[in-house]
């Protein structure tokens, strides 16, 4: 053997050395590296955990009885008492008349108040973004609509809009020889006074939204479009608008749920009425099934209208994304 | 030596959470029983008779709690006390959930306990389930109408008149003479005079007609409709308008208050209101559809006082001595004074508001008091209620006729059934 030979099978020796030493410090560093990642995972988890506690305990949980409830006879007392009747109450819901009014008008009411509060506070959040004497106050003003409670506000505008001759509003057309307009007392216009009501409310709470998104426009792409002639009505189109969409996807998604699950001012103003005009789904829920003792129906309603609220929601948030895309 | 100042905080902590624990358990508080008493009332209500008990039996404790000092939910959360195991030991038993109370053993069976004997039959009737009373009601309430004697004399009227048509004849009157609102009723209490038509035609019956429709003897459009048609007539007669589908309670009260409104349905809780308005009024009665029909009126006993068939011992014993003590003479006096309500029991004669001695003495003497849902199956009879006050408000607004308000009370009843 000689000095060569001997040399050349100690640098393969030493290479194969080094090749595995290279392999071990690389599966050592990826399994740090996977060790690191689990440890992050699990911290992320560990925070997760209290919020999922949360979710499960007041969401999941309760929505899981009610799957249950809404196939029993349950009466709220004791539900070891409760038989199992299947699909009865699902049969009881679609043919309570009753209950069919309140889904027309929890439709309209949430369709009009989404369309109308979102037409009205994009241009409104505009307004409150430029530079005029008062608008902090201006801001403060129509943010505060939205603070005292539905259920507040809507016993308060029941002495204004009072179909009586002295009712608020019906004083003051009095004055300018208008006879009583019977706000609560005809079914178009209760319908009307409460979709106004909500809108006024919401507004506010709704403009200050955008103008937070607004605020995060960069003020150099509004100079850019001036220098380049752009007049403010196509800033708004080709600049705003664009950049309010996140924005009012929020607002919208916010507005349709809350819409949807409406009962607190219709209920106060109305009582739901007159007739079934007012009459809310979320009312039927509490009237038909809860505040009767019959658990297994009230159950089965709100089963329903999960599902209906989750096939809007999703319907809104496919749009919303669609649009996104197409503007980005 | 920091060590031993944590270890002896925790050690009293923990001696502090089973001492408290153990008292919980026992039921007592510093030797004293204590009874929980869950109403349908606010506590300031309720203590003045609360007090009395307890000096009168100073080894008891009372523990009350209500519903947030609101009527509404009362129900609600009794329901869920009982399902969630935390039922008082003393309890207000609405009777529209009597029957559920009994069905599910907690409401002990009372027919026997001294106290009964002195419980108006009308009261016991109500609180009676397959013939044992399980509640003791001792005050009852009834409709009336209030009146403005003043705007009245414009018509030449001092008192409400007996039937039906003389009434809407008076109304008529009232408006020629210049009274714009002779008569309101609020939108959730339309047509609340029909039950006492009702209770007079069922006083002649074996089984109230409200019974029959509720075990499915009659309908509502058998029953109801020319009770319905009847009412109407307030509108036939334009001496009262639609605008009454958009009134709260409140709302009328404050017209009548306010000297503007001549007529309205109301009842004894109201006296003080119309007094402080300093109204010359009176309370009057309800008339009836025809000449020589004995008066009736919308009204029931009110909710009764059940013991929670669970307790024994100690705790039973305060218990029935607290009932004993609400059904006597200084309980009475106390419960009329303090929360406004009518005593209905044999061994006491109230003393009644001068403006409301008619309407006392016509039906809560007599017991000639009827309310509908007492008749109806007692699951949805709260949603059947507000369905009645929904169609009549569509009959007022004329979009349906009283023979289909009838029909669909028929046909919410079968969704109810």
């Amino acid at each position: 053997m000689t000095t060569a030979t001997v040399l050349a099978a100690a640098s393969n020796r030493a290479a194969a050395l080094v090749r595995a030493l290279d392999s071990d410090l690389e599966a050592a560093h990826a399994k740090d590296r996977r060790h690191r990642n689990f440890m992050e995972n699990l911290t992320s988890v560990q925070f997760l955990l209290p919020l999922l506690a949360v979710y499960i305990i007041i969401v999941l949980i309760p929505f899981a009885q009610s799957i249950v409830f809404s196939l029993t006879d349950y009466d709220g007392y004791d539900f070891a008492n409760a038989s199992f009747v299947g699909l009865a109450n699902y049969r009881t819901i679609f043919a309570d008349q009753t209950l069919l009014a309140g889904l027309g008008f929890t439709m309209l009411y949430t369709i009009a108040t989404t369309v109308l509060i979102t037409a009205i506070a994009l241009p409104l959040a505009v307004t409150l973004n430029r530079k005029f004497f008062g608008r902090n106050f201006a801001r403060s003003l129509f943010f505060f609509f939205s603070v005292p409670s539905m259920a507040v506000l809507g016993l308060v505008w029941q002495y204004i809009f009072s179909p009586l001759g002295t009712g608020a509003v019906n004083t003051l057309l009095g004055k300018l020889g208008i006879a009583p307009v019977p706000w609560l007392s005809d079914p178009t216009l209760a319908k009307g006074c409460v979709i106004f009501i909500a809108v006024w409310v919401q507004i506010g709470w709704h403009a200050t939204l955008y103008l937070a998104y607004l605020q995060a426009i960069p003020a150099d792409l509004y100079e850019q479009a001036s220098v380049d002639g752009a007049s403010r009505g196509q800033q708004f189109a080709h600049i705003t608008l664009p950049q309010m969409v996140p924005a009012m996807g929020v607002s919208i998604f916010m507005l349709l749920t809350g819409g949807l699950k409406v009962y607190d001012l219709p209920f106060t103003l109305t009582t739901g009425g007159p007739g079934h005009a007012t009459y809310t789904v979320t009312q039927s829920i509490i009237v038909t099934g809860i505040g009767s003792g019959r658990y297994g129906v009230g159950s089965a309603l709100g089963v329903m209208f999960f599902l209906c609220c989750v096939i809007l929601v999703a319907l809104q948030q496919v749009v919303t994304n669609g649009i996104e895309k197409r503007l980005s | 030596m920091k060590h031993t100042w944590t270890t002896a905080i925790g050690a009293g902590a923990a001696i502090a959470m089973v001492a408290s624990l153990a008292a919980c358990g026992s039921g007592t508080a510093s030797g004293k029983t204590e009874l929980s008493f869950f109403a349908n009332n606010t506590q300031d209500l309720y203590q003045p008779l609360i007090d009395a008990f307890e000096k009168a039996n100073p080894d008891v404790k009372i523990k009350f709690s209500t519903t947030n000092g609101a009527q509404a939910g009362y129900q609600q959360t009794l329901q869920t006390r009982i399902s969630g195991g935390k039922l008082a030991d003393v309890y207000v038993a609405p009777p529209e959930q009597l029957s559920d109370l009994v069905k599910n053993h907690v409401a002990k069976d009372l027919t026997d306990e001294p106290f009964m004997d002195r419980i108006g039959d009308t009261n016991k009737a109500q609180a009676t389930v397959d013939g044992k009373v399980y509640s003791m009601s001792v005050t009852a309430w009834s409709n009336a109408y209030a009146y403005n004697k003043d705007l009245l004399a414009k018509a030449g009227y001092d008192t409400i008149p007996e039937t039906w048509d003389e009434f809407i004849e008076m109304l008529k009157k009232l408006k020629d003479a210049g009274v714009d609102k002779p008569y309101l009723e609020p939108k959730a209490g339309l047509g609340a005079l029909v039950e006492g038509w009702i209770g007079y035609d069922s006083s002649k019956q074996s089984k109230s007609i409200d019974q029959q429709i509720g075990d499915g003897d009659s309908t509502f459009a058998k029953s109801y409709t020319k009770y319905y048609k009847e009412w109407a007539k307030l509108f036939d007669a334009g001496v009262m308008g639609s605008e009454v589908t958009g009134l709260a309670d409140d709302q009328v009260r404050s017209e009548f208050a306010a000297g503007r409104l001549a007529v309205m349905p109301s009842g004894y809780w109201d006296v003080k209101t119309f007094k402080d308005a300093g109204l010359n009024f009176a309370f009057g009665r309800m008339p009836m559809l025809h000449t020589g029909d004995t008066p009736f009126a919308p009204g029931a006993a009110d909710s009764g006082y059940a013991i929670n068939a669970k307790i024994d011992g100690k705790k039973l014993k305060a218990a029935e001595a607290f009932l004993d003590f609400i059904s006597s003479e200084d309980g009475l006096k106390i419960l009329q004074s303090s929360l406004g309500l009518i005593p209905a029991t044999k061994n006491y004669t109230p003393d009644i508001d001068e403006t409301f001695t008619e309407p006392y003495d016509l039906y809560l003497k007599t017991g000639n008091i009827y309310l509908n849902t007492l008749g109806w199956p007692s699951t949805g009879r709260s949603a059947l209620r507000a369905e009645t006050f929904s169609q009549l408000q569509q009959v007022a607004l004329g979009s349906i006729s009283p023979a289909q308000a009838t029909a669909n009370l028929d046909a919410k009843l079968k969704t109810l059934s």
